[in-house]
């Protein structure tokens, strides 16, 4: 698959399991070495499910509280190992700000607005295409449960049968939800 | 074979999805592959898949190189990690409290019912001691007849005040001691209790 954005692996290329392993012991330098491997894949991830960078930045932070809090009940045995783990929580720390994003949209309309206005990719960096800026408000009208089933295939290369098991829904309609969420993109691109 | 074209009739692009993934196990894969050189219609639609993803994560991955993130990899990455000891020395010195509280409750759980009971043993010894509480047994009716002292022939026991009357209604009768008056019984008293066997 895709994935320009593959966890980028430090000089010393431990695995996933072995740096858990030490996490569990204490090792903040094995956590270090997770959190530089899924950085760029993580942040982009959440980037692409909650619209801002800044949010996704601090979705990213706490995602690696509740790991560091939880490693001890990882279970290295469960389908997807590590990585699977680490972007089922993401993915609820996303769900969770959703959700309560949602119980107050009215109060935090003006918190949109900014969010909108932000334009992560508008002024700084490279300067996106037309092209690009269509992409990236075609995906940001995609259903939720096609975006996240789009994203999470392309940014954590996950297998199919991994990411609808982390979804709880049955593997066909993860299929079914990756099919849409491409087809919807490219009808949104030709407009 | 007739299994993944069956499939392929009610989920033909989740089929194709796991094909082009390579996530298809190695018969259902050799299956579709078979299939596949008898139906064009298939192949274009394999093809129209293929192409389909290549657009989208052609488009994401150029999305991405041209937005690069603001915070960096190092910056990001270190504060991240701050806050993570940051939240381990928390965890670590919420332990210590926790170690404390489990060491009390350390004791074998049959301590706990003996000591209660010797605490109580040892309350009823001191009342008893310091005559609070008597501990001299209060036996029902029925066993009384067992126990001659007790016996309802002999119902002046019962009753000290009983006793002495009958004391000096004795004492009387013999010619000891003379009455200044006649015994008088209240409505309540039962006559019997001033009878004599003599």
């Amino acid at each position: 698959m895709p994935n320009s954005v593959a966890p980028t692996d430090s000089p010393v290329s431990a695995s996933d399991e072995s740096l858990v392993t030490l996490l569990r012991g204490g090792d903040m330098q094995a956590a270090e070495q997770l959190v530089r491997r899924y950085r760029e894949a993580l942040v982009r991830y959440l980037h692409r499910l909650c619209r801002s960078e800044q949010l996704a930045e601090e979705l990213h932070q706490q995602t690696w509280l509740s790991v560091l809090e939880h490693v001890g009940k990882f279970d290295a045995a469960a389908g997807g190992g590590f990585k699977a783990w680490l972007f089922r929580i993401a993915t609820n720390k996303a769900n969770d700000h959703w959700r309560s994003w949602g119980r107050e949209r009215a109060a935090k309309e003006g918190m949109r607005l900014i969010t909108e206005n932000e334009a992560p990719e508008a002024g700084h960096g490279l300067e996106a295409t037309e092209q690009q800026e269509k992409l990236r408000r075609a995906i940001d009208q995609l259903p939720e449960a096609q975006k996240q089933v789009l994203m999470l295939r392309y940014y954590s290369n996950l297998k199919f049968v991994e990411i609808a098991q982390m979804l709880g829904c049955p593997l066909n309609t993860a299929l079914g939800r990756m099919h849409k969420a491409m087809l919807k993109l490219k009808q949104l691109m030709e407009r | 074979m007739a299994d993944i074209a069956s499939q392929l009739q009610d989920h033909r692009e989740p089929i194709l999805l796991l094909y082009l993934a390579n996530e298809l196990s190695v018969d259902d894969r050799a299956d579709l592959e078979r299939i596949l050189t008898s139906d064009a219609s298939l192949r274009h639609d394999l093809e129209s898949l293929r192409s389909l993803q290549s657009e989208v994560e052609g488009g994401l991955e150029d999305l991405d190189a041209a937005t690069p993130l603001r915070t960096s990899q190092d910056i990001s990455a270190r504060r991240v990690v701050r806050e993570m000891r940051r939240l381990q020395l928390e965890l670590t010195s919420r332990a210590p409290v926790q170690l404390e509280a489990s060491s009390f409750r350390a004791w074998p759980r049959w301590v706990y019912p003996l000591a209660t009971a010797a605490a109580i043993i040892i309350i009823v010894l001191g009342l008893w001691g310091v005559g609070i509480i008597d501990l001299t047994p209060s036996l029902p009716e029925q066993d009384r007849s067992h126990m001659a002292h007790y016996d309802d022939d002999v119902p002046m026991y019962r009753d000290q005040f009983a006793q002495e009357r009958l004391q000096r209604i004795l004492l009387a009768s013999f010619g000891g001691e003379e009455l200044d008056h006649p015994v008088e019984l209240d409505e309540t008293e039962d006559p019997a209790a001033l009878q004599t066997n003599g």
